[in-house]
């Protein structure tokens, strides 16, 4: 069943950060139908806004995003499971 | 200082001091500061063979591998390397000459973007274009290839850069961050080990990756659990440890996947669940809880569901695991490990194969017997003989068996084993290869005479892209489709033809005093053995079936 999703990414604005964020969810199998990039108050960062729709389990690309170099911050509408990549251990 | 002698300056500071690459255009200046640097830099007759190698230096000595080419092609011949890195997280620095950054973008001749080209395989990359940014890309491209999971950077320098005289250098220098598991999750595992009747250890290439293979060797013996391994697992724990059940998976042991199929905790360590190892996810451990031991968090919950996550540092992890259970937890699995290790005796390879043709699986089995008198290095190409190394080779680290994984990139096992040559001069190195898989990277022969390597080869040669043909008589009904290759060159006397010794044999009878004059030569050598064309590598699980559906030569 395909899901619509909701992502806000904080990101440093380096070389490749916006290409590296877009190849990952075409990657994932995510379909971007909404797409914004506005600089932020992170020195020279970007607060970008994705809505995604896919077929594929949501909560891994919450952990796929998180470990670019680049992101420095994650926010998902998609609740569940998010504990696997935020968790104790 | 130019910012090509800044760049082996800091190298040399992070303990770098070889470098496996071929030079061209745009790298030229760094080729420049190389000289007299002290940095010793071995060229391979291919960027291909240059990655690999670096990618070997580092699988077998648990160091940073660094690899140089140019713009255009040189860097685009890097790719398959890059990723092999990638695929199986091997800690790699990939430098590369970019044409003038005024010339960027303008299709000026041998000007690639080789940073777009390559993120899908990098674990980050850095394009420089300026030389206020050289300082921070070193630093960071080196940190960021060893912290965590270790992966391959990119850093193409823009040949104007590498000229332009630096000065006013600050840098931001990356701390490293451990990440301590605490006492709470490691009570949890702890307890769901003890509440088993059947735990297992499921082991990866991430054990020896956080380099903790001792620490989990020691946790396995004094839980008495037993344990199956992946193909980068193999020698997690050593092979003939009694609780070692083999490896997992699509060839793995019988006693492996019936164990996997049995058990009722599945510990995976710095394993990832990969199809090649757990066949039909949906069917795999099925009566499992699992507890996932991994350092990137991406890698819990992808494939299989947990029930406990363990992200911390590895050897701290285990460590606090042996030092929180009783030995064999009470013995109440006791059960379980007797059938585990029955299982295996029962169930393990036979090597007496009739007939005067060679069998591979007990050549193999032999040169893994007679090898043992000294530290030996084994380097696989991809295929059949892979496999075979993987099923009937003994190791008791996986630094000592290098196999392209998760990219399963043919053409890997020379240039590796040429790597793992120069980390470890005083180890016996061999690259066991397939008639297909040599030809990808033949022109390595040449580095090996260049440098006096004593690098030994066994090519099993079947004239066939044998695990193809494999494929094509069992799944495609035997429609065999460009997997001929009985007009293979001479290959002892391609050998000879770069000045390596070589003999080639095809009798059973041969094997023996081939294998010994092999092995106790001091210098590079080749034998070369017929194999037959037809024979196959069992068991096999085939693609999408659960693994307990694995099956055997009589089923073909």
């Amino acid at each position: 069943m395909t899901t619509s999703t909701n992502i806000n990414i904080i990101a440093k604005n380096t070389m490749g950060s916006l290409e590296r964020i877009l190849r990952l969810l075409r990657h994932r199998g995510f379909n971007v139908t909404f797409f914004q990039a506005n600089r932020c108050e992170l020195e020279d960062g970007l607060n970008i806004t994705v809505q995604v729709n896919t077929e594929r389990e949501s909560s891994n690309i919450f952990c796929q995003l998180n470990k670019l170099t680049d992101v420095v911050e994650v926010n998902m509408n998609y609740q569940q499971k998010l504990r696997s990549c935020l968790g104790d251990g | 200082m130019r910012g090509a002698d800044y760049l082996i300056k800091v190298l040399k500071e992070h303990g770098v001091d070889t470098i496996f690459g071929y030079p061209g255009g745009a790298i030229m200046p760094v080729y420049d500061a190389l000289v007299e640097s002290g940095i010793k830099h071995i060229l391979c007759r291919h960027e291909q063979a240059a990655v690999f190698a670096a990618d070997g230096y580092s699988r077998s000595s648990s160091k940073l591998g660094v690899c140089l080419a140019t713009s255009g092609p040189g860097a685009t011949n890097l790719i398959t390397g890059i990723a092999n890195a990638y695929m199986d997280s091997i800690p790699l620095l990939a430098i590369t000459g970019q044409v003038p950054s005024n010339l960027i973008g303008t299709d000026a001749f041998q000007e690639v973007d080789i940073f777009g080209l390559s993120m899908p395989v990098v674990k980050h990359s850095f394009l420089v274009t300026s030389i206020d940014e050289l300082p921070n890309a070193i630093y960071q491209a080196i940190h960021i290839a060893n912290e965590g999971r270790p992966g391959p950077v990119l850093i193409d320098i823009a040949k104007d850069v590498q000229q332009e005289t630096i000065q006013g250098i600050t840098v931001e220098v990356p701390k490293a961050q451990i990440d301590i598991s605490d006492k709470e999750t490691i009570a949890k595992v702890v307890e769901l080990i003890s509440a088993a009747q059947k735990p297992l250890f499921y082991a990866g290439g991430g054990i020896e990756l956080a380099q903790a293979c001792d620490s989990f060797a020691q946790l396995v013996d004094h839980l008495q659990v037993p344990t199956v391994t992946t193909l980068k697992g193999i020698g997690a724990i050593p092979s003939d440890s009694s609780f070692n059940l083999g490896m997992l998976g699509m060839h793995g042991t019988k006693a492996a996947n019936n164990a996997v199929q049995a058990c009722d905790l599945l510990i995976a360590v710095g394993a990832r669940f990969d199809d090649r190892a757990t066949g039909n996810l949906e069917h795999f451990a099925p009566n499992a809880k699992v507890i996932h031991f991994d350092c990137d968090p991406a890698e819990i919950n992808k494939l299989k569901e947990v029930e406990l996550q363990i992200t911390g540092e590895l050897n701290h992890a285990l460590q606090s695991i042996k030092d929180a259970s009783a030995i064999n937890n009470g013995k109440h699995y006791q059960a379980w490990l007797n059938h585990c290790q029955q299982n295996k005796r029962k169930l393990s390879f036979k090597y007496n194969h009739p007939g005067e043709t060679i069998y591979a699986p007990a050549l193999l089995n032999r040169l893994s017997d007679i090898t043992k008198d000294k530290a030996t290095i084994i380097t696989c190409d991809v295929g059949q003989h892979q496999m075979w190394v993987a099923q009937h080779m003994a190791f008791n680290h996986p630094a000592e068996h290098l196999s392209s994984g998760g990219l399963g990139a043919m053409g890997y096992g020379l240039p590796s084993a040429i790597g793992a040559q120069f980390a470890n001069p005083s180890a016996r190195v061999i690259n066991v290869s397939g008639d297909g898989s040599i030809m990808m990277n033949i022109q390595e022969l040449a580095t090996l005479i260049r440098y006096q390597l004593p690098v030994k080869i066994l090519l099993l040669d079947n004239q066939r892209l044998g695990m193809v043909r494999q494929w094509q008589h069992l799944f495609f009904e035997n429609r065999f489709s460009e997997i001929d290759l009985s007009d293979n060159p001479d290959f002892s006397m391609v050998a000879n033809a770069f000045g390596i010794h070589a003999k080639s044999i095809s009798k059973a009878d041969e094997v023996e005093n081939a294998l010994q004059e092999f092995i106790h030569n001091d210098e590079s050598y080749l034998l070369h053995v017929s194999i037959d064309p037809d024979e196959n590598v069992w068991p096999l699980v085939p693609p999408g079936k659960s693994n307990s559906e694995y099956i055997e030569e009589n089923c073909s």
